[in-house]
């Protein structure tokens, strides 16, 4: 079994946050969504109000037993399924685990360092993970806090070195194509937040209030989220659609004083963010796992997740359109609509229906 | 017994892991400053201006009373095989991360730029502020032009280039610009032209003289260097410039123009576009050339401006005159402001724009503000 570290409100929107950028910091037309800039300028606020509306059946569903996590949950509420449900869950957690270290070594071998072996990259990636993972949520949390701030300077720094290069010439009417582009990317960024799982499958680790936590790093997404997309639209502009990586050509085209280019320092960025989501992931999938199959946290847990996360992670980068499929399905929006809709509502109207059932015999 | 072999484990790795990719050694780089593309019997010519210390005859690793550069030139069915082909020549890797120029032939140009732009976009090691430029010649004499200032000739073209844009006498354009406007189908690329002069000493130097004007990616026409100034006020990128004004009651003055805003309103009538550009400047006197020993009145000041309003929108109409109706060329980004402020137009018309612009109407509104007169005051402004 794991003790239970707990974390506190800033550590943990500092850490959801970080894996939330991840998907804008590895954002490629070619391999996702061309979304439209413009559209998203308004998606984007659209996406808030939704994530905060998915989040309210599991909300309610969870807040009587904050010392649980989701799945212990559902365990207690469907104990015919319970382990159905861990099992699922595990699953889900390692197979974003395993797109993480993908898309790394994707991103790697595409812009920084092309030609060159990918395996070093992915297993680097994994064992440093492990190690993050077997120490617990606290220590990936609490290095999370500190990079935070590091990943905000960088930003600012960056917007303020591109302020200059800006063209609202690039900016149009977000109905240009009607409403459905806007409504629909904005379900799709909604549904690509798998961050909420995250958050309460956390639960018993929190030291905050969920509701504000989920509010918090919603809004600090959606200001980094809106700000990079109105550099990329105003900045890069039609450019953007011939890059592999937007962000990265943003950092790549972005100079200031003696610094002629900022690649590097999107390079160094990238690789912590893709560790803090690679370690959050892995240690939401051994956890599930060794709370729903009863293996040893330590011992057995952790090291199968990593080593599947790393074999699998080798097979998705290998062949691109396996690793394109794996993105389309998590962006589709069936994990976060299965785990944080379907199941927490069943759940919550199963408990109902039971309540009344014993109401009537007791009755 | 347990840290101590946590310790030298680390220790050992340190060493041993000294890096985990293949490293080349400056020695085996060949620095690129400098590319130069021509088209010659279906075949690219590549030329590439390589960072050489003592390229030139220099005894020191860096000689900066010569010339630290070093020309390669190879033929090839693509660029990609001119460019490999140097490579073996050289034995050495090429690195085009710091290349600061990609010069264009100009019958290339006219030929089509878009496999030589794709070629430097899909180059991992390119940068995207890579300036471009057109040369009257061929791209080769500009590259292997033996520019006597500074360390490195294409060092040199940099500095022109930023010189001149700075001024606003160009615009400097980057590799970004071009693909931006490649790829959008909307707007048409322009690139500075670069010519090469030769001076009394019988030096050779090099002048940014006028602007290449694309239609897609064939270069169409040029514009002048007065044109190209017309070109700058209406994509907006007046840093500083200066213009002579001259009227028969205050002869004539130079203004510094320090800062200028240009705007767009698209209006449509009887079905076409009217586009309304508004220019609105800060001025200074720079000087005064007095007429019979008199200077400028500040009372004149309102002359002077209705004289730089009328300059200005003049500079702006021959523009418009060559490149949207002569060439039917939208270096402007005029669909872009149609696309902004007309969106339901510009999404009936979709198909009809590429003729849609020769057609429409052209309005000025210019306000230039003179707000500083100069130092001198006793021959400038008599009033004083």
């Amino acid at each position: 079994m794991i003790r239970t570290q707990k974390i506190n409100a800033a550590q943990l929107t500092a850490l959801l946050v970080l894996s939330r950028i991840y998907s804008i910091f590895s954002y490629s037309p070619s391999i996702s969504k061309n979304f439209d800039g413009s559209v998203l300028l308004l998606a984007l606020p659209i996406s808030f109000v939704l994530t905060c509306l998915i989040a309210v059946p599991c909300f309610y569903f969870t807040k009587n037993r904050t010392d649980l996590c989701l799945y212990q949950q559902l365990h207690t509420a469907f104990p015919k399924f319970g382990k159905a449900f861990g099992i699922f869950m595990g699953l889900v957690f390692l197979y974003i685990c395993c797109e993480t270290v993908s898309q790394f070594e994707y991103f790697m071998t595409t812009v920084a360092f092309p030609s060159k072996g990918n395996l070093i990259f992915l297993i680097l990636l994994t064992v440093t993970a492990c190690y993050f993972a077997l120490m617990g949520i606290e220590p990936i949390a609490r290095s999370c806090w500190i990079l935070a701030f590091f990943v905000g300077a960088s930003l600012v720094f960056l917007a303020l070195c591109l302020v200059r290069d800006i063209d609202l010439v690039n900016i149009c009417s977000p109905f240009l194509n009607g409403v459905k582009p806007v409504f629909s990317s904005a379900c799709i960024i909604c549904f690509h937040n798998l961050e909420l799982i995250a958050l309460f499958s956390l639960l018993p680790n929190l030291n905050t209030d969920v509701k504000k936590t989920v509010l918090g790093y919603n809004l600090i997404s959606l200001i980094i989220f809106e700000i990079m997309d109105i550099l990329i639209l105003c900045v890069l502009s039609d450019y953007a659609h011939t890059r592999t990586l937007p962000v990265f050509t943003l950092a790549n085209a972005a100079s200031v004083s003696f610094m002629q280019s900022m690649d590097a320092f999107y390079n160094s960025l990238w690789t912590f963010i893709a560790l803090t989501r690679t370690s959050l992931y892995l240690f939401l999938a051994a956890k599930t796992f060794s709370l729903c199959l009863g293996w040893h946290y330590k011992k057995v847990s952790v090291p199968v997740c990593s080593i599947s996360a790393a074999v699998l992670g080798i097979l998705l980068a290998k062949y691109i359109e396996l690793f394109s499929f794996t993105y389309s399905l998590i962006a589709s929006g069936v994990f976060t609509a299965i785990i944080l809709l379907v199941l927490p509502t069943f759940a919550a109207t199963a408990n109902t229906l039971q309540r009344i059932r014993q109401g009537r015999t007791e009755a | 017994m347990k840290k101590f072999l946590c310790g030298a484990l680390c220790f050992l790795l340190c060493s041993i892991l000294g890096g985990c990719l293949r490293r080349t050694e400056i020695a085996d780089t060949a620095i690129i400053q400098a590319v130069g593309i021509d088209i010659e019997n279906d075949e690219y010519i590549v030329t590439l201006q390589k960072f050489s210390s003592g390229g030139s005859g220099g005894q020191t690793p860096v000689d900066i009373g010569k010339n630290n550069r070093t020309i390669l030139q190879e033929r090839g069915k693509s660029i990609s095989e001119a460019i490999e082909k140097i490579g073996l020549q050289t034995g050495r890797e090429l690195f085009l991360s710091a290349n600061h120029v990609i010069v264009i032939g100009k019958t290339t140009a006219e030929q089509g730029i878009q496999p030589i732009i794709s070629f430097f976009n899909s180059n991992h090691q390119t940068k995207p502020d890579t300036h471009l430029l057109i040369s009257k010649t061929t791209a080769a004499d500009i590259v292997t032009l033996n520019l006597q200032q500074g360390i490195v000739p294409a060092d040199n073209i940099n500095r022109l280039l930023k010189h001149n844009s700075f001024n606003s006498r160009i615009i400097s354009t980057s590799l970004m610009d071009v693909v931006s406007a490649l790829n959008n189908g909307l707007t048409d690329p322009y690139i500075p032209i670069a010519e090469i002069l030769t001076d009394v000493d019988g030096n050779s130097a090099l002048k940014l003289d006028g602007t290449a004007i694309f239609n897609g990616d064939k270069m169409t026409d040029s514009l002048s260097p007065i044109e190209t100034v017309g070109l700058i006020f209406l994509n907006d990128n007046v840093d500083m410039l200066l213009i002579d004004i001259s009227t028969p009651d205050t002869g004539t003055v130079s203004l510094r123009l320090n800062s200028s805003d240009t705007r767009f309103k698209v209006r449509i009538e009887n079905g076409l576009p009217v586009y309304t550009v508004i220019v609105k400047c800060e001025a200074a006197i720079n000087q005064v050339v007095p007429t019979n020993g008199s200077g400028t009145s500040i009372s004149q000041l309102p002359l002077l401006e209705k004289a730089a309003n009328l300059k200005i929108a003049q500079l702006m109409k021959n523009t418009i005159q060559k490149s949207v109706y002569k060439q039917n060329c939208d270096v402007f980004k005029l669909t872009k402001h149609l696309k902004q402020k007309q969106p339901d137009y510009w999404k009936t018309h979709l198909e009809q724009l590429d003729g849609i612009n020769s057609q429409s109407r052209f309005e000025f509104i210019v306000e230039c503000n003179i707000n500083r007169i100069g130092k001198e005051s006793r021959y400038s402004f008599t009033e004083f």
